[in-house]
């Protein structure tokens, strides 16, 4: 057995790049799968570890008030452990030294309040009897403040000096979007904060609850506690939300969702050709080897020790670069990933994290290679010995006999081609692997331009197209309308809202205009529609999420309204932003429901300023803001894309790098014979340029199909619920995807074919015998 | 007429040089059968890759109708194997994807003045198998196929690297006796190497190497048929 480790050390040596092939192939896979798994199960870990360590609640009860009384009475509710009231309300910071009037949501919390939702990651303890701010960690730091500061905060012009006692991190603000109209964080703009009831007088006047934080007990029935809700405070409005509804929470799960969905979606490709590779360079290496297994066998060594020895080939090489791919890929891929997310989601515990699926993934290749060189070998050894010294495989194959000659001067097909087709008829499986290679090459990098391209026509498309307004203020109740009518101006009443259809239920927008002016809608074949002439258009996300189809009737509660609306929905527009409802104002008035404008939309920047020094605009939005906001949250995926792309070039580059040299390993002899009888040297590498030429190009002609189809699942998945991204692919990434791939192929064939020209005839030849 | 004039071959093994050829001088004429013996190791089948323009000598001059071969570069030299060397192996090197008319037509493409594939293999004797794949025949026939394809290219040179090693003495004369036709009939300059002392009664020059030297040129008062040898 020790010389046979010794001879399986040299020949790994002597087929270096066959054997590099397979590790390379299963480093890829596992570490792009571990790479990904690390980042989203990190995330995922890190934030049920949060929840864990804090007192977040269930679910959340908002209310123009809950009395104590009530309360205690909703506590009481079966699958309800407790009910906490907090009064939130909204300040602005107004300190010198911190710039851009930044505003904060403060949460006073009860006095008798046993859960602390929030944790404290700086300074002092909360306590209930200490004046005092508790600041946001990442607004603290955006502005550099810190526990001991002073922040000034104006509250309808009544100011109040506080003092930051402490930082915090809250679960409940894991991605605090202060704004409706944002889509990542903005900690230089918006903050949040907790403070105790003591303070409440202080800063508010009066300590007046408005949000119940619910947590539940084991076996709690949801519904029956909303019922409950509703019965404790009826009469008065309420708005419920779970983790699934509540914004900042749902965000941060869609996006580890999305993170797991790449990484299986990707990395099952690399796994897939990974194997492949594995199994189709394992035979072939064994298969070369049949005379020395013939050898051994003559020898009297025992078909299972020969059985082991090859089999240790796939196993040791296979394991080598599946470890490799579990040390690296956790540690540079997830480490980038989640650097990257970590500038969004305010999660403290995340660090990178595996399943045991990895575990499975390096036991399923190394599993699958070792007994891929099993099999190869076992094919082997089923010979009689002699039979084994007596033949090669590569001359074992039977061709198909044609009739006739098989080609004549007028063959339709010339020698080459036949050639060609023939020596790939013979190796099926490695002409249906490069094909697969190519494939899964043009598929990989389409998908990652063509999810960029999605994700940037979505954006464009809205902030240019959807929304043709230059400015968006967002106002209050008290907001004179009549300095906001005109040419240049037009009101929108948003409103957040839960939306039932049957058993199906998701959260949205209702958004009620006057007329389309700066927000037109589209329906599916991009014909612009006209909210006067429905009753109510719904976005196609909502809708097919809903399973609402034009003419389809939906239940409509919106935060903080008394009574549940029915709106026949006789459009599906296809906004990408905001999934919800679109009404016309005279649908909306003739629902029973008030026109209250939330926002002014214009594209006059005189105007924008002018509204803008009203002290009912709580803020202006310029849509330039806004699409680049959405950018930012694309760019954070760029890295990911780029790693994905690079991945694919490599695993393309391997793959026919592979073929080729396993094609060049088993043709040498062929190769020489044709020298010498006298064909020049681009006669003999055309043969290759061909063969590779026609798999590339069959491999391009299903990648293009494969690409779309992959891109459409692709971004179906990575949607947001808020977000619904059109499949969009420009024509340069088309051409990108089809030319990396290309390229990739045209430089095997060049490095293959300085290989073909190499070929010593003497030495070759000679080395038949 | 070839020339061999004070050739070397020597190749590089780790540190060592080893020469496999040491001055090897020799001449053969046009049209002749000549046979090249020598044990293994003595240099014989290197000086037939030489001859053929399949490796390049150290140093020395080969001489063939005029063309200096060692001083071709590597078109010249691809040229050369292309229109005047025809080759046949120990192993036939037949192309196992191509059928055997396709194994002859493929050199048939190559050179200028071709002889029609079919009938070099009407002349070989294997019309009747020309669309089988080199599998599915015997020994004695791929070696035909492979004179076959050697020869349809119409060359001036047929060089043979022990054409009969791998065939039982039946079938071995065969092929040697359709090759001294192609010598006779065609006017083929054949060069067989070998190690068989028997096929050099057939030769008209007998060339015997020894450890990289010529230890004797000797020329057959009568180059005998392949009938009256006995095998």
């Amino acid at each position: 057995m020790k010389y046979l480790i010794v001879k399986m050390f040299r020949d790994m040596k002597a087929m270096i790049y066959q054997f590099y092939a397979i590790l390379l192939m299963a480093f890829v896979g596992v570490a792009i799968y571990t790479g990904l798994e690390g980042a989203w199960h990190g995330l995922e870990a890190g934030l049920d570890n949060y929840f864990a360590m804090t007192g977040v609640a269930d679910a959340w009860a908002v209310a123009d008030g809950f009395s104590d009384e009530e309360a205690r009475r909703i506590s009481r509710l079966p699958g309800v452990s407790a009910a906490e009231r907090e009064m939130v309300g909204y300040l602005d910071i107004k300190s010198p030294g911190v710039s851009g009037d930044p505003e904060l949501r403060l949460a006073v919390c009860a006095g008798g309040n046993a859960h602390q939702p929030f944790l404290v990651t700086e300074g002092a303890d909360f306590d209930g009897k200490s004046d005092g701010l508790w600041l946001d960690a990442d607004f603290a730091g955006a502005k550099s403040l810190w526990p001991g500061d002073s922040l000034t905060v104006s509250m309808n012009g009544r100011r109040t000096n506080m003092r930051i006692m402490g930082l915090v991190l809250a679960p409940e603000y894991v991605c605090y979007l202060g704004s409706q109209d944002d889509i990542i964080p903005d900690h230089d703009k918006y903050a949040f904060g907790y403070a105790n009831e003591h303070y409440a007088a202080e800063i508010f006047g009066a300590f007046r609850p408005n949000k119940l934080n619910i947590y539940y007990s084991e076996g709690a029935d949801e519904g029956a506690i909303r019922e409950g809700i509703d019965q404790v405070i009826k009469g008065r409005t309420s708005f419920f939300m779970n983790h699934g509804l509540n914004a900042s929470i749902k965000s941060t799960r869609v996006k580890i969702s999305q993170m797991f969905k790449i990484s299986l979606l990707f990395s099952s490709i690399f796994v897939l050709l990974a194997l492949l590779t594995i199994v189709t360079t394992m035979k072939r290496i064994v298969s070369a080897q049949r005379i020395q297994i013939g050898t051994l066998a003559a020898l009297g060594t025992r078909g299972s020790v020969i059985l082991a020895h090859y089999s240790l080939y796939g196993f040791i090489v296979s394991l080598l670069g599946a470890v490799l791919g579990l040390l690296l890929g956790p540690a540079v891929l997830s480490e980038v990933l989640l650097g990257i997310q970590l500038k969004i989601y305010s999660i403290p515990f995340a660090g990178r994290r595996l399943t045991w699926l990895s575990a499975l993934l390096v036991v399923l290749i190394v599993g699958l290679c070792t007994l891929a060189a099993a099999l190869a070998s076992r094919g082997g050894l089923k010979a009689m010995p002699a039979e084994s010294l007596r033949n090669s495989s590569a001359g074992n194959v039977r061709y198909r006999r044609a009739k006739g000659e098989g080609m004549s001067s007028g063959a339709v097909v010339s020698f080459e081609w036949r050639w060609i087709f023939r020596e790939l008829s013979k190796n099926l499986v490695r002409f249906l692997m490069g094909v697969a290679g190519v494939v899964g090459c043009v598929t990989l990098i389409m998908a990652s331009l063509g999810l960029q391209d999605s994700a940037n026509y979505a954006n464009d498309f809205l902030y240019s197209q959807v929304y043709t307004y230059r400015y968006k203020l967002n106002i209050d109740r008290y907001f004179d309308t009549g300095k906001a009518r005109g040419d240049f101006a037009q009101l929108l009443e948003e409103d957040e809202a839960l939306f039932n259809a049957g058993a199906r239920h998701m959260g949205g927008r209702v958004s009620v205009m006057e007329e389309d002016g700066f927000v037109s809608l589209y329906d599916a074949k991009g014909r612009r529609m006209s909210l006067a002439d429905h009753e109510g258009v719904m976005s196609h996300m909502l809708a097919r999420t809903l399973g609402v189809k034009a003419g389809d009737e939906v239940a409509v509660r919106c935060q903080g309204a008394e009574d549940e609306l029915r709106v026949r929905v006789t459009g599906i527009s296809n906004n990408p932003a905001p999934q919800g409802l679109f009404l016309h104002r005279d649908v909306w008035e003739g629902l029973g429901m008030d026109f209250l404008p939330t926002a002014v939309l214009t594209s006059d920047e005189a105007l924008a300023g002018r509204l803008g020094a009203d002290p009912s605009v709580s803020r202006v939005l310029s849509v330039d803001d806004q699409s680049r906001n959405v950018k930012k949250l694309l760019d954070s995926f760029t890295v990911l894309f780029n790693l994905l792309i690079l991945a694919a070039i490599t695993m393309g580059w391997v793959v026919l790098y592979n073929l080729g040299l396993l094609s060049y390993s088993e043709r040498g002899l062929i190769y020489a014979t044709l020298k010498v009888l006298g064909f020049r040297r681009l006669e003999v590498t055309s043969l290759a340029y061909r063969e590779n030429a026609f798999i590339t190009v069959l491999g391009l002609l299903l990648g293009v199909p494969a690409g779309l189809s992959f891109l459409r699942l692709y971004v179906g998945l990575v949607s947001a619920d808020n977000f619904e991204w059109p499949v969009k692919l420009n024509d340069s990434s088309f051409v990108a995807s089809l030319a990396l791939t290309a390229v990739c192929a045209v430089f095997v064939n060049y490095v293959i074919a300085g290989k073909i020209n190499g070929v010593r005839m003497a030495e070759s030849l000679k080395a038949l015998e | 007429m070839i020339s061999f004039e004070n050739v070397t071959k020597r190749y590089q093994m780790g540190k060592e040089a080893v020469k496999a050829l040491d001055g090897v001088s020799f001449s053969i004429e046009r049209g002749s059968f000549t046979v090249v013996l020598g044990p293994s190791g003595s240099g014989k089948s290197t000086a037939l890759n030489l001859l053929g323009g399949m490796d390049a000598p150290s140093s020395g001059v080969i001489d063939v109708d005029g063309k200096k071969i060692n001083a071709l570069g590597p078109r010249a030299l691809t040229d050369y194997r292309r229109r005047d060397v025809g080759f046949i192996f120990q192993f036939y090197n037949l192309i196992p994807s191509l059928n055997v008319f396709e194994n002859v037509a493929i050199a048939a493409k190559l050179g200028g003045n071709a002889v029609s594939p079919l009938e070099m293999l009407a002349e070989v004797g294997l019309s009747e198998r020309r669309a089988h794949f080199p599998i599915e025949l015997s020994g004695g026939e791929m070696q035909r196929v492979a004179i076959a394809r050697a020869l349809c290219k119409n060359p001036k040179l047929l060089l043979c690297d022990e054409p009969t090693g791998a065939l039982d003495s039946k079938t071995g004369t065969r092929v040697l006796a359709l090759l001294k036709r192609m010598s006779k009939e065609q006017g083929k300059t054949v060069v067989v190497v070998t190690h068989n002392t028997l096929i050099a009664r057939m030769a008209n020059r007998v060339i015997r190497l020894k450890d990289g030297t010529v230890d004797e040129v000797a020329d057959n008062s009568r180059d005998l048929d392949v009938d009256e040898v006995d095998w």
